[in-house]
This record gives C-alpha cells, sequence and structure tokens, in this order.
C-alpha cells in the first residue's frame, strides 16, 4: 500500500486514508457513528476525523507501520456498514475469510480496491527486474512488454474474483485508481449507502 | 603500407581483430542489467511464463562502442606509427651503402637512425634489404632479415680511417647480378676522399637506380701541428663552406687533460689556423688536439716525440764572433735551429757557460769548436748524457787541437786539409746518404763540398757510428750513444771556414733529424740502430672512429719508424710503439686539404637524413579507447536507471578515471611556485586597510576575547577618532606577513607551545621595521611587583630570548601614551593593578625651562608589556553589554579602558606627534602675544 509510481499523484495508503476519513466524516455529519475497525468504537463527534485520524497515528506509533495486507479478522456488530479500503492483491481467497470474518455477525460493507495506475497499464518493456516494495522478492523479465497481456488477464481474473465474492457475501466492491478523483470515489459511496442492497453494478475503472 | 604512411611494429597482433567477431557474438547476447523498478502485483507477474522468443539485445550504439574499444585496444597494442617513410612505394630490394669513415662519425647515429628506419620500413613492406657499410670491403653483401637490422645497424661504428671505397665494388657489382632491380642508397660523408667521384661514377653504371644521401653538413679535421716559434700552430681544413666556420680547437695532454683552448675562424675559407701561444715546456706536454664538439678521429690530431720542440743550448768557443756575425758558428746554428727549436745561447756574463746552459734542461747541446777542459763543465755534460741528452758537437780549430773523450769516436788530432794552396786534393762532396743512415731520405746536393774536416781513427765499428761521409769514404758526422745520450760530432765547422754545409739546406735538415732524435734517444734501444725500417713499433692505443683512444683493434700491425701518410685499416691512426717513445699517426695526412665530393651521375639529397621521427599512434588509440569506455559506461548508467545501477555505474566511471589517471598522468602544472609568490587575499585585504590583529594563541577562549575585545575597540575608535579601521583578524605568526598592521595585540598564555624560531624571526622583523606588539600577560592579579615572576612572566620571556627588545621602563605619568587622545593616569583594562612596561625613553631635559606634560622618543616602541588583561576589558557584545566583569568594577573603569585602547591605538597610529599637540596650547599663547 505504501506504494505511489511516478504516474500517480499520492501513494496508495494516503489516498487510502483520506478517502476512509472522509466518508467517517461524511457519515457522522449523516447522523450515523463511525468506529475504526478494531482501533475504536463508534463515535458520532464533531471532530471524528481528529479522534481517527490520531487513533491511527497513535498506533502507528505503538506498533510500528503496519505491513498487514488486510485488516484483522473480527466481527463487526451487527447490522453496522464496513467499508474496507486497500489494495487486496493478496489471494483473493484470504480477502474472503476476512471478509466473512468481520461480516459473521451480519454487518454488509463495501470494498474499495485502491489500484496504482502503474498496475492497471503496465507501462513496461524491454529487460525489467520487478521488486515487491516489502518483501525480497523478484522477477526479471528480459522482455517485459512480452508479459503484457498474460499479467492483464491475471488482474482482471484477480477483480473478478473478488467481485464474485463481494457479490456472494452480499458485500459491494468498487475500484479506484490513484490517479482518479477522490470525490468520485466518495460520491460511488454515498450512492451505496444510499442503497445499503447489494448493488449489481459492475467495476468501473 | 598500401600508400598509407602507417605502419605497425608488431603487426602479428592485428591477429586478435579476429577476436572481435567472437566479441560481438559474446556482446550480443550478454543484455544490459535490467531496470529495477517496484511493482506491488509482483504476484501476479510470478507465475506467468516467460516466453523468450529472442533474447534481450544490448542496444547497437552500445554494442558498436565496445567493439570499437576492443578494436582500439588491439591497434594499440600492434604499436601502430605514422611514418612518411611507410608510405613508400618502391619495390624490389634495397641495398643500403654506408660511407663509415671517421668522416661520417659526427653525424653516426642520424647515418644509423635513417639507415634504421629506411630498411625497418622496407622490410615491413617485404622487400629484400641489405646493408653495407663501405669499410667492410670485398666481402659479400647478404640481405638481412627484417629482426637482423636492428642488430646489424647496432654493431656498426664508425672506422678511425678513410676506407677506399672501391674495394666494395665487386661485392656491390655482385649483388646487382642477383638483384638488378634493387634500389640503392648510399649514405655518403660528402668528403672527396678515396675517389668519391670514381665510385659513383661505378655505382651509377651497376645499378638501376642509386641515390646518394649525406647531411650537406660537412666536416672539419685537423692536418697537422705545428710546433713553431712562440706557438703551436694547429693547421684545420673543412670539406664545406657550410660546415662550422668558427670553433674552439683544445691542446690536452697525454693523459687527456686539456691544457689550453684557442678559437678558430674559417672565415670562408677551407683551411684556418689555430695557435696555441704557451710557454714551450707547456707546448711540449701537448699529446693531441681536438676540434672541439668534433667528435670523430680527423677531428684529432695526435703528437709525438717529433713533433715537440726542443731547446737547444749553443755554446761556441769563438768568444769574440759578436763584431762579425757571418764569421760566428752560433749564428749559422741559430738560422739552421730556428725553426724548430727554441735556442738557449751562452751569454758571457755566466762565469760557467755550460753549468748555466744546462740548467736550463735543454734536450740538445751544442758545442762549437769548443773542447771541453776536466771540471766542473765536465761533470755537467756527462750528466746531462747520462739523463739522455744530444750532445752535438762541431769541429774547428780549438776542437782540433783540444784533446777530450767526448766524442763519438777516437779522432786524429789535427785537421785533414783537403784543399788550399798547400794541397793537391780537390774539396771533396757528400756521399749519398745509405739506407740504413740516420740521415737516409735527405739528398746530399752536389754543391755541398767540405775542404776541411778532422778525421776520425780508424777503429771496428766506425762504420756503425757513421752518419754521413765524404764521397772518399771518410765520416763526415760521427754518432755514438754514451750512457743514455748520444754524441754527435761533425767533423767540420758550424760556419763556413771548413765546408759550405752549413749554407745549405741540407744543414737544417740534418739538424732537424738529430733534434728530433733528442729525447727519444733515451728510449731508444741502443743496439736497435740498424733495425729502423722494419716494422717494429706494436700498436700501443688507437683512435675510434669518434676520435677516443682505446686498445688497439686485433686487425691493427705495427708500424715502422719511418711510417709516413695517414692511418688505414692496418695501420688505424694512434700511437705507436714503446710507450716511453710513442709514434703518432695521425687519420689526415700531414697538410691533407678536405674538399666536397662529387657524386657526378648520383642524385644527392643533401640534408635528407633528419626523417621526421614516425609518430607512434598508441597513446591516441588508448586514449579513444578509454573515451569510448567512459561513453559506454555513462551511456550504460543512463540506460539502466535504476539508483543503485548509478551508483555502481558511478564507482565504474570512477574506476576508468582512476585507469586512465595511472596510466596516464597529467603533467603536474608547477602552480605551486606561483601560488607561493602570489600575494594571498587576505595580505591584500590588509594592506588595503588598515586594520588591528591580535595574535591566536590556540586557546579557544582567549582568541574570542581578543576578536571582541578588538572588535569594540574598532567600533569605538571609529565613534570618537578618525581612525576608521577595518575588522581585527587573527594572526598566526609563523605563517602570516605582520607587516601590515600598526598594532598587534598578543595576550600571552602560558599552556600554550612557544611559536618556532622562523615566528620568533618575523616578530622580530616586525618590531625591528616599526611595528608595536602589546603583550598582555592577564595577570595583574597574580603578579606582585618584584616577586616571582608568574607562568605568563616566564613564557614571554622565554618568548622575547631571541628578540631584540629594547630597555624597557614602566610607563611613566608623562609618556605620552598617557595623552595621544585622552588624559590618562595609567592603563586600565579588565583589572587596574598591573603594571605596563615600554620601551625607555630619554631621561627628561633637565635644561628645560619648564617641564613639558609630555614625553616622547623618536619613535613609538616596539614592545609595550602590559598585564591588565585589556581585550576582556574592552570586549563587549553586539548591544554593548560588557561581556566580562572588571576588577573593581563600574561604568568608569569600562571606560577608561576603552579610552587606554584608543591611546594605544593613537600611539602607534601617531608617534610622537601627540607630544607637540600637547604644546599646542603654549604655542598659540605665544603666536597671539
Amino acid at each position: 500500500m505504501r506504494f505511489g509510481s511516478s504516474l500517480a499523484p499520492t501513494s496508495k495508503v494516503d489516498r487510502a486514508a483520506v478517502l476512509t476519513l472522509a466518508f467517517a466524516d461524511l457519515c457522522v455529519r449523516g447522523g450515523e457513528r463511525v468506529g475504526y475497525l478494531g482501533l475504536t468504537r463508534p463515535l458520532a463527534t464533531q471532530g471524528v476525523v481528529e479522534r481517527l485520524a490520531e487513533a491511527i497515528a497513535t498506533d502507528e506509533r505503538l506498533r510500528g507501520p503496519s505491513e498487514a495486507v488486510l485488516p484483522p479478522a473480527a466481527p463487526a456488530t451487527s447490522r453496522s456498514f464496513t467499508l474496507l479500503v486497500g489494495d487486496f492483491l493478496c489471494p483473493p481467497e484470504e480477502t474472503e475469510q476476512t471478509i466473512r470474518a468481520i461480516g459473521a455477525e451480519g454487518a454488509i460493507g463495501q470494498l474499495v480496491v485502491i489500484a496504482d495506475p502503474i498496475e492497471e497499464i503496465y507501462p513496461f518493456s524491454g529487460n525489467v527486474e520487478f521488486r515487491h516494495p516489502a518483501g525480497k522478492a523478484w522477477f526479471v523479465s528480459p522482455q517485459a512488454q512480452s508479459l503484457r497481456e498474460a499479467y492483464l488477464g491475471r488482474l482482471a481474473e484477480h477483480r473478478a474474483r473478488l467481485e464474485e465474492i463481494c457479490h456472494r457475501l452480499g458485500w459491494g466492491a468498487s475500484l479506484h485508481r490513484t490517479d482518479q478523483s477522490t470525490a468520485e470515489a466518495l460520491l460511488t459511496l454515498r450512492m451505496r449507502l444510499a442503497a445499503p442492497e447489494p448493488s449489481s453494478e459492475r467495476w468501473s475503472a | 603500407m598500401l600508400g598509407v604512411p602507417l605502419a605497425f611494429a608488431a603487426p602479428a597482433v592485428l591477429v586478435a581483430l579476429v577476436g572481435l567477431g567472437v566479441l560481438y557474438y559474446l556482446l550480443r547476447v550478454t543484455p544490459p542489467t535490467p531496470r529495477q523498478t517496484l511493482f506491488p502485483p509482483l504476484r501476479l507477474l510470478l507465475g506467468l511464463d516467460v516466453k523468450e522468443t529472442e533474447p534481450a539485445r544490448t542496444p547497437w550504439p552500445i554494442l558498436a562502442l565496445r567493439l570499437a574499444v576492443a578494436a582500439l585496444i588491439i591497434l594499440a597494442m600492434a604499436e601502430p606509427f605514422w611514418s612518411r617513410l611507410a608510405a613508400t612505394d618502391r619495390s624490389g630490394p634495397l641495398l643500403m651503402l654506408m660511407d663509415d669513415g671517421w668522416a661520417a662519425a659526427p653525424t653516426f647515429e642520424k647515418r644509423v637512425d635513417f639507415a634504421r628506419q629506411r630498411l625497418e620500413a622496407a622490410a615491413r613492406a617485404g622487400r629484400i634489404v641489405a646493408l653495407e657499410p663501405l669499410s667492410r670491403g670485398a666481402q659479400d653483401i647478404v640481405p638481412l632479415d627484417a629482426a637482423q637490422v636492428d642488430g646489424r645497424l647496432r654493431s656498426l661504428a664508425p672506422s678511425p680511417f678513410q676506407p677506399p671505397r672501391t674495394t666494395a665494388l665487386p661485392a656491390i657489382e655482385r649483388f646487382l647480378t642477383g638483384w638488378p632491380d634493387a634500389e640503392v642508397v648510399w649514405i655518403a660523408d660528402g668528403v672527396e676522399w678515396e675517389g668519391a667521384r670514381e665510385f659513383s661514377d661505378k655505382l651509377g653504371r651497376l645499378a638501376k637506380s642509386a641515390e646518394v644521401v649525406t647531411t650537406g653538413a660537412g666536416v672539419r679535421a685537423v692536418s697537422g701541428a705545428d710546433n713553431e716559434a712562440g706557438a703551436l700552430v694547429v693547421r684545420l681544413t673543412r670539406s664545406d663552406s657550410s660546415a662550422l666556420a668558427k670553433g674552439e680547437a683544445r691542446a690536452l695532454d697525454s693523459q687527456g687533460r686539456e691544457i689550453g683552448r684557442t678559437p678558430f675562424d674559417f672565415a670562408g675559407q677551407l683551411t684556418a689556423d689555430a695557435r696555441f701561444e704557451f710557454p714551450v715546456e707547456l707546448r711540449n706536454e701537448v699529446s693531441r688536439v681536438v676540434i672541439d664538439g668534433e667528435r670523430s678521429a680527423g677531428a684529432i690530431w695526435l703528437m709525438d716525440e717529433r713533433s715537440r720542440r726542443r731547446r737547444v743550448a749553443i755554446a761556441s768557443g769563438a768568444t769574440a764572433d759578436i763584431a762579425q756575425p757571418l764569421l760566428a758558428p752560433s749564428y749559422y746554428l741559430k738560422r739552421a735551429l730556428q725553426p724548430f727549436a727554441d735556442i738557449v745561447e751562452w751569454r758571457d756574463s755566466s762565469t760557467d757557460p755550460i753549468v748555466a746552459l744546462l740548467a736550463e734542461k735543454p734536450s740538445v747541446l751544442v758545442l762549437a769548436d769548443m773542447s771541453v777542459a776536466p771540471g766542473p763543465e765536465r761533470e755537467a755534460i756527462s750528466q746531462f748524457l747520462d739523463s739522455g741528452g744530444v750532445l752535438l758537437r762541431f769541429a774547428g780549430t780549438r776542437f782540433a787541437a783540444g784533446d777530450d773523450d767526448l766524442t763519438p769516436t777516437d779522432l786524429r788530432r789535427g785537421a785533414r786539409l783537403l784543399s788550399g794552396a798547400l794541397s793537391w786534393e780537390r774539396p771533396k762532396h757528400i756521399a749519398p746518404f745509405e739506407q740504413g743512415s740516420f740521415f737516409h731520405g735527405l739528398a746530399a746536393p752536389e754543391e755541398v763540398t767540405v775542404s776541411r774536416q778532422v778525421l776520425a781513427e780508424p777503429e771496428p765499428g766506425l762504420t756503425e757510428k757513421t752518419w754521413a761521409r765524404l764521397a772518399d769514404g771518410t765520416p763526415l758526422v760521427t754518432a755514438a750513444h754514451r750512457s743514455k745520450g748520444l754524441i754527435a760530432l761533425f767533423h767540420v765547422t758550424a760556419d763556413t771556414t771548413w765546408s759550405n754545409l752549413p749554407l745549405s739546406g741540407l744543414f737544417v735538415d740534418m739538424l732537424r733529424r738529430i733534434v728530433e732524435q733528442a729525447d727519444a734517444v733515451a728510449a731508444s734501444d741502443a743496439n736497435g740502430k740498424s733495425t729502423q725500417t722494419q716494422a717494429n713499433r706494436a700498436p700501443w692505443r688507437t683512435l675510434n672512429g669518434f676520435g677516443a683512444l682505446e686498445p688497439p683493434p686485433a686487425e691493427a700491425e705495427p708500424i715502422s719508424d719511418n711510417f709516413a701518410g695517414p692511418g688505414d685499416a692496418a695501420h688505424p691512426p694512434g700511437f705507436y710503439g714503446p710507450k716511453e717513445s710513442l709514434m703518432a699517426v695521425n687519420a689526415m695526412a700531414s697538410g691533407q686539404t678536405l674538399a666536397r665530393a662529387d657524386y657526378g651521375p648520383l642524385t644527392v639529397h643533401e640534408g635528407a637524413l633528419a626523417v621526421a621521427p614516425p609518430i607512434d599512434l598508441r597513446r591516441w588509440l588508448l586514449l579513444a579507447a578509454l573515451i569510448f569506455f567512459l561513453i559506454d559506461a555513462i551511456a550504460s548508467v543512463w540506460l539502466s536507471r535504476g539508483k543503485a545501477l548509478q551508483r555502481r555505474g558511478a564507482v565504474a566511471a570512477a574506476i576508468a578515471v582512476a585507469i586512465a589517471l595511472c596510466g596516464y598522468p597529467a603533467p603536474r602544472p608547477a602552480h605551486a611556485a606561483e601560488a607561493a609568490a602570489q600575494v594571498s587575499r587576505r595580505d591584500m585585504d590588509s594592506a588595503l586597510s588598515a586594520r588591528l590583529a591580535y595574535v591566536a594563541t590556540g586557546d579557544a577562549a582567549v582568541d574570542e576575547t581578543s576578536k571582541e575585545g578588538l572588535t569594540t575597540l574598532t567600533q569605538v575608535l571609529a565613534l570618537r577618532t578618525s581612525a576608521e579601521l577595518a575588522e581585527p583578524i587573527a594572526l598566526n605568526p609563523a605563517r602570516d606577513e605582520l607587516a601590515f598592521y600598526p598594532l598587534v595585540y598578543w595576550p600571552v598564555v602560558a599552556g600554550e607551545p612557544q611559536p618556532s624560531p622562523e615566528a620568533r624571526a618575523r616578530l622580530a622583523a616586525y618590531m625591528k621595521n616599526g611595528g608595536t606588539v602589546v603583550f598582555d600577560t592577564r595577570d595583574a592579579l597574580a603578579a606582585q611587583p618584584d616577586g616571582p615572576p608568574t607562568p605568563e612572566g616566564l613564557w614571554l620571556r622565554s618568548l622575547l630570548k631571541g628578540v631584540d627588545v629594547p630597555q624597557l621602563e614602566l610607563v611613566p605619568r608623562d609618556h605620552v601614551l598617557t595623552k595621544t587622545f585622552y588624559l590618562l593616569d595609567r592603563i586600565v583594562g579588565r583589572t587596574m593593578v598591573g603594571q605596563t612596561w615600554i620601551e625607555a625613553l630619554p631621561p627628561p631635559d633637565p635644561n628645560e625651562r619648564m617641564q613639558r606634560p609630555a614625553r616622547a622618543g623618536d619613535s613609538v616602541s616596539p614592545i609595550i608589556i602590559v598585564s591588565d588583561d585589556l581585550a576582556a576589558g574592552w570586549a563587549s557584545d553586539r548591544e554593548g553589554r560588557a561581556l566580562f566583569p572588571l576588577v573593581p568594577g563600574g561604568a568608569r573603569q569600562r571606560e577608561l579602558a576603552m579610552r587606554t585602547g584608543v591611546n594605544l591605538v593613537m600611539y602607534t597610529l601617531t608617534g610622537n606627534y601627540k607630544a607637540d599637540q600637547v604644546h599646542a596650547k603654549d604655542i598659540i599663547e605665544r603666536l597671539t602675544r
């Protein structure tokens, strides 16, 4: 998540934080209570943005920057709406397990997949060594352009799997690219709140 | 090579260029380092099948660059060079003839270089090459390998004689019949000798193409040296008027030490003389004469016993001859001997004439018609003979009457009268000198007649003793060795009374032979008189072609005593014979002249020996390779824009640069000396604006205090006085020039090491030249008057040990220092109890009518020693707040400290001028009165 390519104005984790806090603020103004899963209880105060930001910062300071791909698999309270923001590049099965654990008591929610434009476009050619930002894994392709089709196919398959999982569990899913407008993503969420039923809309990129 | 003046010294290396193909393949399949990128969805890629239809390729510009680097290095290893000779388009064999006589010696290296370049260029071009030094004579000419050329050329040396060229013609002819299309290049010496014209005519007929290459400079040589009266005259000759006209000739003794040198000038002629005007003893020491700077056997003239100038003492029995000189035997002797000998004559003034004459150490003593009485004279002559002298006697009436044994043979006393009124006989002629006679070779002229003579007693061995005889066989000149010396007797008088021999040229020649024999007789074998024509003189030292004396070569043969003429192959120039009486053979015949050679039909290239040396291209190729390599390194970095890679690339580039610097050390610019001579910026600033200075002691706190104190003082000065000074400056007396600063403040820190002797010397010079140093011991509170010295005091004492310090005194109340700007009672700093020392003033004038309020010396005191810590008293921060508490304290004390500082600076800037100004009041009063 802590990755931002030269094509994107910001890193994925920053965009995710902005999106989350803006959505929290939106909800509180709408009279809802908002909590950060695993960090705070649901709050309805005016300064929810500050509270949540403070909670995130404190958590980060206490435990160090988290490299976790998925949120803690703790159940959210019944009938609550859960927003999960992330890149969800781990195997879809792990994502499914987490969603199932969160929704164990009847919570529903929305999955917002943040993607860097470079992941979508795959603008590579020639001799390229790909490295994972967190790990030591790497992959060398002497002719990166030859993998483009295969990669995009796999990416589409991965997304389809996620969508299928969400759809199955009654969650919604949307895609947000960091080079796109945050407002647009927020509007999507706002719409989703207004129509809490699982939507049948397709991925929009 | 192919018409391009490019050749390779190691062309075999070029085979490695084939390896470029392999390199091309390897470079092509070795991909460049991949570009690195972060990619979060790496997991999606991981399983992908890498379908490589073709391997990654090195981009072609890089490929070309790297191949170029490799090619350049291979080319450089082949040692290419650019040479005009490489471009000759001639083919067929090349026969190089070389003159290697001494005339070629001065420019021999140039000739060899030329031959080497031509031969190597031809050998590289695959032509048959052969080299024939013309001194080798009739030996067959064998073609050389390219590898042999260098060794062959190295083994060449000029010969000390001029070899006859024609002996080489048969060999050349044989070679040219084998290779009729051969190109003949003759590196000639340009001197007409041994038939240059004849040789070139024949060569022109034999060879299809022949050219002559000469230096066109000509040579200079010595063709004789004559020991004339008063001077040693050296005859010089040159082959060409383009040879250097001016020069110096040097005379060396037998050990090679220089006796003297003298300039000569050909002045447009082909011959010149150089005169050595030395005393005869020095001239006789001269063993060779050389032309300075001319390295050849011809430019050296060896001199032996024969060319020595003898001193001949003449004593005559006739005492009253002076009135009628033509009747005196000494007159004829003098005239005959003068051209080749120095004459010492008997003067009447001496009481013991012969002893006096022999004291002058003559080689020959001539006694004309004089008998020797037993006594000191007899003793002296015996000694003279024992030491190898030549006693030459002439008969006469007194001689005939006398009776002594200093004659070669027993004589019949009384003379034989051959003609006259009472004689029937006719005057006798001289018989020709027979073979083996001492005078052999001289002509016996018909007109010489002898009318009277003394006769020798017939005895066995008389024939051997006889050097010359009359036509009837009676001896005219007899000689015999006595002890180491020689006694020769002319059986006639030295004047014309008995014969007209003294009037003839023969007389001169006979005397010359006898005188030349002097000194040599001592060494010659007494029994060897009849072996003179045999070659009995073995070579002792011979000249090489460059004119250096060396042990003789194996082929040098002995010479006979009457060997004449220049040296040749069998008799190289040099010294011959027993070491005691060496005989010289020279490369030039005496009086020979040189001339410019005429090469007739052959093409002559004059001055063509100076071929531009080939330019070695190796360094440029390697440089180009290096540049390409750097470009490649930069391009590689640029192509793989990863951060880590950039670093690696930078390292590679750095290594490349390091290699480059190792291989080509850039000429270190000699800027260091210039920089030292340049005035530093700081000195320039200090010279342009006056400023206070303090010595940086090394104690940071003290230095900071000094700086702040002086800065404050500078501000105060600018506010209150017209002294607007620049920022104070810290000095290191060991390094900095002090001359720019009117006042140097030196706080004494006891713990610091003493400055270096240079610093001390600088300080002394500064004080001597009018600077003022204020030493501040800052120990006013610790020190007691007349108490033990404080550490600071001791430190200062040892500092000033080597410095010229004037007599000091405590600052008197009326010292001008206390009056220069403010009227002060005492020196005040952080404390106000210390003592201040200053150069002692002359005592006040007791005759002064009124006591002057201020006194001053003639100049500013070079040294002021204070102890009140002045800088701390002045120091304040930017807002003007004091940085140090004063003792006892108070605003008044600070003000006084400032005034002290102002007065100090004013004192150093104005000197004793203020001492007069304090009288202004009185002066004005006096003016208004």
